[in-house]
């Protein structure tokens, strides 16, 4: 490109932008995990920080999964089960998640 | 227009049905994220420079496409920036952007106009490339 017009400014512009959207997704996973840690969701999170008024009792956390019948065929091939066995297979994915919470918790009660 | 009239303006402003919440970054160039009711997964990012106001929302990155689909991403992204209203696609490092450029005297209608149909297009173009991402 010959580049005899000077787009220095527009450049820095761009570069401006490039950091500030940067910032907003480390702000944005900032809160998201400290949301997370604190049980409280995002929205409220903000509100804690602004000293803003928010509802404490949070909605009861739940861990769910929706299997759908491509998913039962999938984890089925995993675990060496048939696709139809859905009892064992949910068996396999309740032990498969407590195993990853274990690892990714090491210090929580077990 | 500079951008603090521009937060301003968009505060308190309504187009099209849609209101735009603004938040200024802090930075050495000033730049706002503006993010339009109804399409909130995809802020605009504006900034006012002496020959443009330049808006633009972030689609992808590189690391999150497939390479063996990169040309021919590429290709249909050339084609599609062309009828496109209001807005073009490019490149700001590894990041793939939709972005649409305003003259510096442009009214508050006009910028609205550009960031209710930026973002607009960006969650079209998102569904659009969907398949290239790896």
């Amino acid at each position: 490109m010959s580049g005899k017009r000077d787009w220095s400014k527009e450049e820095r512009a761009v570069q401006a932008v490039q950091m500030a959207f940067d910032l907003s997704n480390e702000i944005q996973r900032a809160f998201r995990v400290s949301a997370a840690l604190q049980d409280v969701s995002t929205a409220n999170m903000v509100r804690k920080v602004l000293q803003l008024p928010y509802r404490k009792n949070r909605v009861r956390p739940r861990l769910t999964v929706t299997l759908h019948d491509d998913d039962f065929e999938i984890l089925a091939r995993k675990y060496g089960l048939a696709a139809d066995d859905r009892v064992a297979i949910r068996q396999k994915v309740a032990e498969e998640l407590q195993t990853f919470a274990r690892s990714y918790l090491p210090d929580s009660e077990k | 227009m500079d951008t603090q009239s521009l937060t301003l303006a968009l505060g308190d402003a309504t187009h099209a049905g849609r209101t735009f919440d603004v938040l200024p970054v802090a930075g050495d160039e000033p730049v706002l994220q503006v993010t339009v009711s109804g399409a909130e997964e995809t802020p605009v990012y504006v900034t006012v420079t002496d020959t443009q106001i330049l808006c633009l929302a972030y689609l992808f990155d590189k690391q999150e496409l497939n390479p063996e689909q990169l040309n021919d991403l590429h290709e249909n992204m050339l084609r599609i920036s062309v009828p496109m209203p209001l807005s073009a696609l490019g490149k700001t490092g590894d990041h793939y952007v939709v972005y649409g450029a305003l003259a510096p005297t442009s009214g508050t209608a006009e910028i609205m106009q550009e960031l209710v149909t930026l973002a607009e297009n960006a969650i079209d173009l998102l569904q659009t490339f969907e398949d290239y991402l790896a």
